[in-house]
């Protein structure tokens, strides 16, 4: 049983360059990566790096928390930020900004309630992101939707989220 | 962090493997399992797990002491709602059938509701598991059982194909039966490691420790097994082209 565990580990060990995903030790993310952390987030706890393939293309990942806000930073492989996540309260946004989110919500759902907000940049675009949970009776059905917003607030798409059972056998 | 589970691992086998060698009520053996996932809708899956204990026990016949081999038969049924991502609850029925021979075979029908939850700890996912069990064969005799477990990928944040994770749980049995000889009869623990493929689905070995405890003067006995585990879904049926 010993030597199955062991080969099971060796072949872990190999086929960790295959992954999609690996996490990596923080000397081994480039230089301008550090010192943009370095400047921008120098307070952040909790650091950790990963190095991503996403459609052929290699990236360097940084998941950490600042001022309990959780943060999670997307760089090219020469350390050049690309996008930036950051889960915030809904609080935070501007009123105007918190009234059209509401409209949009209320138009669309029936009791949605906000389950996690984020602010994302892809492509340097400001955009927020709201996970909300909803109940029958809306134009949607009952369930759990991804709502995307611009920065001004106006609506760019409602895609549900698929649920996956908790696995547990036995 | 690799090694540390490894350690756990090895850990439990060692403890497993010293302990078979001190107490005669010890049985080793493995037992194959297969749990499959459906999908229903949005709301609900469906699950089917299966499994075989085959191990090695001491018996007594015409007055002749010797070893056969003791096997049992697991088929498990369930409906699943899922609530939210972080909360199902199922309901299932387990058959159970338990030795080789028809004129010592004995089977077990249970019904049984449960709830899991699930939330993050130490960068994996950790479950909670409470079950309601109703043996429906004889008097009613229900009782709970709650499976805390752990799963955490060993590569990225997400468990993706071609990946390792680290995969381990425990589950207490707890009798609440009127007048039960004990409340506590059976805990099993887990630990081992598992292989996501790219379409079968995901591989899962390591020790599985069952132990039964029988009222004071018989002791307790317990199954130390080689889990292998198969856990398919859909995917399996509709490969990608």
């Amino acid at each position: 049983m010993k030597t199955v565990v062991a080969l099971l580990f060796l072949f872990a060990s190999f086929t960790i360059g295959l992954s999609q995903e690996r996490k990596i030790d923080h000397r081994k993310i480039p230089g301008a990566m550090t010192n943009y952390l370095r400047q921008n987030y120098a307070g952040a706890k909790d650091l950790e790096y990963y190095q991503k393939k996403e459609n052929d293309t290699l990236y360097y990942e940084t998941e950490f928390t600042l001022a309990r806000q959780a943060y999670n930073l997307r760089f090219s492989l020469d350390g050049t930020l690309i996008e930036t996540e950051r889960e915030i309260e809904f609080e935070e946004l501007a009123p105007p900004m918190q009234e059209n989110i509401a409209a949009v919500l209320q138009d669309n759902f029936r009791n949605a309630r906000i389950k996690k907000l984020q602010a994302v940049n892809p492509l340097n675009k400001k955009q927020f992101e709201v996970y909300v949970k909803t109940r029958k009776g809306g134009k949607y059905a009952a369930g759990f939707y991804r709502v995307m917003f611009d920065a001004t607030g106006q609506l760019l798409w409602i895609a549900e989220e698929e649920l996956h059972s908790i696995e547990s056998a036995f | 962090m690799q090694g540390r589970y490894l350690l756990l691992l090895v850990g439990l086998l060692g403890k497993s493997l010293v302990s078979l060698g001190q107490q005669n009520a010890n049985l080793p053996g493995f037992i194959p399992s297969v749990f499959y996932r459906g999908h229903i809708s949005n709301r609900f899956d469906y699950n089917i797990f299966a499994s075989t204990t085959i191990a090695q026990a001491k018996s007594t016949a015409d007055g002749k002491a010797g070893r056969v081999r003791e096997s049992e038969i697991y088929l498990q049924p369930s409906l699943v709602y899922k609530y939210s991502k972080e909360l199902n609850m199922t309901a299932g029925y387990t058959f159970i059938r338990t030795g080789n021979f028809p004129a010592s075979a004995e089977t077990e029908q249970q019904v049984w509701q449960q709830i899991i939850f699930e939330h993050g700890a130490l960068r994996g996912a950790m479950l909670h598991r409470f079950r309601m069990v109703e043996n429906i064969n004889a008097n009613v005799s229900p009782s709970i059982n709650y499976q805390f477990a752990f799963e955490k990928p060993l590569q990225g944040r997400m468990l993706e194909e071609g990946e390792f994770y680290f995969t381990c749980f425990n589950e207490s049995f707890i009798n609440l039966s009127p007048g039960a000889s004990r409340i506590y009869p059976a805990n099993w623990s887990f630990a081992g490691i598992g292989y996501m493929t790219s379409r079968a689905g995901k591989l899962e070995v390591g020790p599985l420790v069952q132990t039964t405890f029988h009222n004071q003067t018989e002791g307790r006995t317990t199954l130390y097994l080689l889990q292998i585990l198969w856990t398919a879904d859909l995917k399996i049926l509709h490969p990608k082209r």
